[in-house]
């Protein structure tokens, strides 16, 4: 037998030993489903990161480095956006979370100047009295979106050009899709941390919203950013436009006209946006009681470049 | 009319498979590769149904994946399976044959993935020179020389066994 031969004859003899392809075209199917949906997830990630969680920004907790507002994107806009800049409001729920009714966890406003060379995130205290009663964050229960869309407008005089409201199910969303957060326990320390970092997923960030330590909540959120943002999916405008639609599955609810806020966001990274947040030593029953019409007003001629540079206290960046 | 991906894949799934463990030599890493390739061929019907030949584009697909180890996130699930699924046993009324036989299944799995994709391509699925080339991405002789190299190789390894 010539080995040519052999070779044929181990080849035949070895057919009996091959897979059945029974089951198969359902494990293709389901293995395609999974892959889509991921490739969608992420999308949706980078779409929920471009209209609301740059919030980690505006969360207290962060250091704050004396800061100049500094040109903030790379690329030219081709459209120019209104004459003052884009302003949206941005709330996050307590939804899920087992608290009695749903509250506003998180309350800002998203300010992208009208040259779409600055961004920044103004960060209302939830805890802060408003107009007609108790606070910022119960304004939320009393009327959902739009009152608390009503009371800020009040409060700041501006025209809010869209509301973007999302639950902790949209971080969770969001986390999972990125495939986790690496959380380091004392990121902004430079000793050496003997717990390091660690990664966490989707679930335990409803754990860390909703647990005691405020403070970890927050190094979640930025870590989260940082990571939606170096997955590099907020670069494809088409992509991020029909992703908005499959975010809104996970809780994302967008009310009003985002696209410049969304052209913006496709240039900006979390780590060049300047925050605006109270100093710690702050009230935190009161919204901005000193500096508020001062910063309202800067936002309402969107100059807030020279409102930073007036009060660098009050600039978070990370 | 543009065969459907359901009418491919039912058509042509026993044949990959059966491809698949001639390349692999071990039927749940025949499963895994061909799971894995025909979820890249369902994510682009549309590219590979465009083509003259989309069953040899299929096994282009497929054969390019089993060579290229470091891509594909099979590969890692078939790297941290510690041992080859044992063999289907040989019958028993040819024994001595058949340890011979399987001898030769053993040694193909110490050859070079190339040159053993260019022996199934010849020996098994019985492709002209030129066809292998294709499916390969080189030249003819590259092919020739690589399965003269191989079967020099399987010569040597039967004689001292």
């Amino acid at each position: 037998m010539t080995i040519e031969d052999d070779l044929r004859a181990t080849f035949a003899r070895h057919e009996a030993a091959a897979p059945a392809a029974d089951g198969l075209p359902d494990k293709i199917k389901t293995a395609v489903v999974r892959r889509k949906r991921r490739r969608a997830i992420t999308g949706a990630a980078a779409a929920v990161l471009a209209v609301g969680a740059l919030l980690p920004i505006a969360v207290n907790g962060l250091h704050r480095p004396a800061v100049q507002p500094m040109d903030l994107l790379v690329g030219q806009a081709p459209t120019p956006a209104p004459a003052d800049g884009v302003n949206v409001l941005v709330i996050g729920t307590d939804r899920g979370l087992g608290g009695p009714g749903v509250s506003a966890d998180t309350v800002l406003i998203a300010h992208v100047a009208a040259d779409l060379h600055h961004a920044y995130l103004v960060k209302l205290p939830r805890t802060g009295q408003v107009a007609g009663g108790g606070t910022l964050g119960e304004t939320y229960r009393a009327g959902g979106a739009a009152r608390t869309r009503s009371v800020v407008a009040d409060l700041t005089g501006l025209d809010f050009d869209a509301t973007v409201t999302f639950d902790p199910a949209t971080l969770t969303a969001v986390t999972d899709a990125v495939g986790g957060v690496d959380l380091c326990l004392n990121p902004s320390v430079a000793t050496p941390n003997p717990t390091g970092c660690q990664r966490l997923d989707g679930a335990d960030v409803v754990q860390m919203m909703h647990g005691q330590d405020v403070a970890g909540a927050q190094r979640y959120l930025w870590a989260l950013a940082e990571r939606v943002t170096a997955t590099e999916t907020l670069t494809n405008p088409a992509k991020l436009d029909k992703l908005v639609a499959l975010a809104d599955r996970h809780g994302l609810t967008i009310e009003g006209d985002l696209r410049y806020l969304l052209r913006a966001a496709t240039s900006i990274r979390a780590a060049e946006i300047v925050g605006v947040s109270a100093p710690g030593s702050a009230p935190l029953d009161k919204i901005y009681p000193q500096v508020g019409p001062s910063l309202y007003d800067a936002l309402r001629r969107d100059d807030l470049a020279a409102w930073i540079a007036n009060h660098p206290a009050y600039a978070l960046t990370r | 009319m543009r065969v459907t991906y359901e009418e491919f894949a039912d058509s042509r799934l026993p044949a990959l498979l059966r491809y698949a463990l001639m390349l692999t030599g071990d039927s749940h890493t025949a499963q895994d590769l061909v799971q894995e390739t025909m979820v890249r061929v369902q994510l682009n019907w549309r590219r590979v149904a465009r083509t003259d030949a989309p069953d040899g584009y299929v096994r282009r697909m497929l054969t390019n994946q089993y060579i290229d180890l470091r891509r594909g996130s099979w590969v890692r699930r078939v790297l941290l399976r510690p041992e080859a699924d044992p063999m289907t046993p040989a019958p028993r009324d040819h024994a001595q044959e058949s340890v011979e036989r399987d001898q030769m299944w053993e040694l193909l799995a110490a050859l070079p993935r190339r040159q053993r994709a260019a022996l199934v391509l010849r020996y098994y699925e019985d492709l002209p020179d030129a066809d292998i080339a294709e499916v390969l991405g080189c030249a003819v002789g590259t092919v020739r020389s690589s399965i003269s190299r191989a079967l020099a190789t399987l010569r040597t390894e039967l004689v001292e066994a």
